[in-house]
């Protein structure tokens, strides 16, 4: 009934980029999205985009897979580039009555097109080589020098391994809800906005009463397993620095220095 | 650094006090066990607090992802889902930081598993949805009646469409322009393909921003006000 929903889409490897440490891969492609829009010249662009095919071709994945998570924004990205093409003034390349097309319009449209294409291909290469539960491991980490400002980095960064756990296990159970009113006579596909949403009610209910049930659970579990906070926890797999995230970071450096030479 | 046998039995009661029995091989052991803070439980936050925020936050990512979809006649890019709900049960029963928290979580997860936006859609989301439940928690907290919950969601609706406002005004939209190369122009034309009478950043405010948020306040509230009667019971145990 309910269509299924991939959380993080990786996919095991065993490539530099897969074995990097989640902190070393979330700072580097950090810095890359940022440094996409720094990219002015013609040559910034080729340059930041074969970086990229690098970096795509070094995850050993399938070209195809990371491609994929441009799809749900191709429309986006189209449209506004061609809204830019029409409506950015300057020489004009092409008239036919109203429609015109200028040069700086279709500069704009392309750089647009392609900064934004770049982001995504980088934030794919990172939830495709990267575990959900890592990654949570790595901005709890990244994020832990807050503790000083008394925010609990700890306690978010176990709700969000919580969570994560429990998505795919609420997502049946709330099909189980959902076929077992419809077995009652429930209908959810038909009627206006007011009745499908109303429709909802008898699906959330159910939901939230056994979803804090198992919440109530899990914490007399934790107890029973003497949790108690961040204070003197242990992990069973420890964050370290290899070698790999040293050639990583030199690599990634190494390029930055070029792309600041190409751009000025 | 050796211990030998130590038995924590957290108190059913009281989580916070752990009564222990503990079978010592030295003296310099127990100074090593305050150290570490099994005496005192430094936890800001009970174990129950965090497992029942994380499972809200489980949830309102899940309605996030099963379901979001735009008005008619607003602009098509500007989507609208039930995540509200949760952050709103959350609002009522566990108070303002809850809300904070699950919507963080929420749009943490869009980020990296949805990420169309480079942040900035979700960084909206989390100011807006922050802006509606927030006012409503610290409300409601006060005087916890069912007459006070329909303020409580009344002032944080009002204050979340003016939040939404002021914020796509003057941070989220010049942000695109800066960041994506969502020129006002492209931002407008595309919501003239939806609605006609769209023609420039004023009217965009008025017929998308302001009825897109209204809407979607009157719509979660409704349904939480519905839900939260017959949760409550279970929830408050």
């Amino acid at each position: 009934m309910i269509k299924d929903i991939t959380l993080g889409q990786y996919i095991s490897g065993n490539s530099l980029i897969h074995r990097a440490d989640p902190r070393v891969k979330i700072v580097i492609l950090f810095i890359l999205m940022i440094s996409v829009f720094f990219a002015k010249a013609f040559f910034g662009f080729v340059s930041f985009a074969a970086f990229l095919m690098i970096i795509v071709i070094g995850t050993g994945l399938p070209v195809k897979h990371i491609l994929k998570g441009l799809r749900p924004i191709m429309v986006f990205i189209i449209l506004a580039a061609l809204i830019n093409i029409f409506t950015v003034p300057g020489t004009e390349i092409y008239k036919f009555y109203f429609i015109r097309i200028t040069k700086e319009g279709i500069i704009t449209a392309a750089k647009m097109a392609s900064t934004l294409s770049m982001v995504i291909i980088i934030g794919s290469v990172l939830t495709l080589t990267t575990t959900p539960i890592s990654l949570t491991d790595g901005i709890e980490n990244l994020m832990s020098p807050l503790k000083r400002f008394k925010i609990p980095v700890h306690e978010i960064a176990m709700m969000m391994s919580i969570a994560l756990r429990f998505i795919p296990t609420l997502l049946e159970e709330t099909d189980k809800i959902m076929k077992a009113q419809s077995a009652r006579g429930a209908d959810f596909e038909t009627g206006n906005m007011v009745q499908r949403a109303k429709s909802f009610i008898p699906v959330l209910v159910p939901l939230f009463i056994s979803a804090f049930r198992r919440a109530d659970q899990l914490a007399t579990a934790m107890e029973a397993r003497c949790y108690r906070g961040s204070a003197g926890r242990t992990k069973m797999k420890q964050l370290k620095l290899t070698q790999v995230d040293l050639i990583l970071t030199i690599i990634t450096t190494g390029f930055m220095v070029i792309f600041y030479y190409i751009n000025n | 650094m050796k211990l030998s046998g130590v038995f924590l039995y957290p108190k059913k009661e009281n989580n916070t006090v752990l009564r222990l029995s503990v079978i010592l091989d030295s003296v310099d052991n127990i100074e090593l066990l305050i150290e570490r803070g099994v005496f005192m439980n430094k936890n800001v936050l009970s174990t129950s607090y965090i497992t029942k925020v994380a499972i809200l936050a489980a949830i309102s990512t899940l309605l996030m992802f099963i379901l979001e979809f735009p008005f008619p006649l607003l602009p098509s890019f500007l989507l609208f889902d039930f995540s509200e709900i949760p952050v709103l049960v959350g609002a009522f029963t566990l108070g303002p930081l809850s809300v904070i928290i699950i919507e963080l979580i929420k749009n943490i997860f869009h980020l990296i598993f949805k990420n169309t936006t480079m942040g900035i859609g979700e960084a909206a989301n989390f100011v807006v949805g922050v802006a509606f439940a927030l006012p409503a928690a610290i409300i409601y907290a006060k005087n916890r009646t069912r007459k006070n919950a329909l303020v409580a969601l009344a002032v944080g609706g009002v204050v979340s469409v003016i939040v939404a406002i002021v914020s796509n005004y003057y941070a989220w939209i010049p942000l695109y322009g800066k960041l994506l190369g969502f020129s006002e122009d492209a931002i407008v034309g595309m919501s003239q393909k939806d609605n006609t009478s769209i023609i420039d950043m004023k009217t965009f405010m008025a017929l998308g921003i302001a009825p897109f948020n209204a809407i979607k306040v009157i719509i979660v509230s409704s349904i939480t006000f519905l839900i939260y009667k017959r949760l409550s019971p279970i929830l408050r145990k």
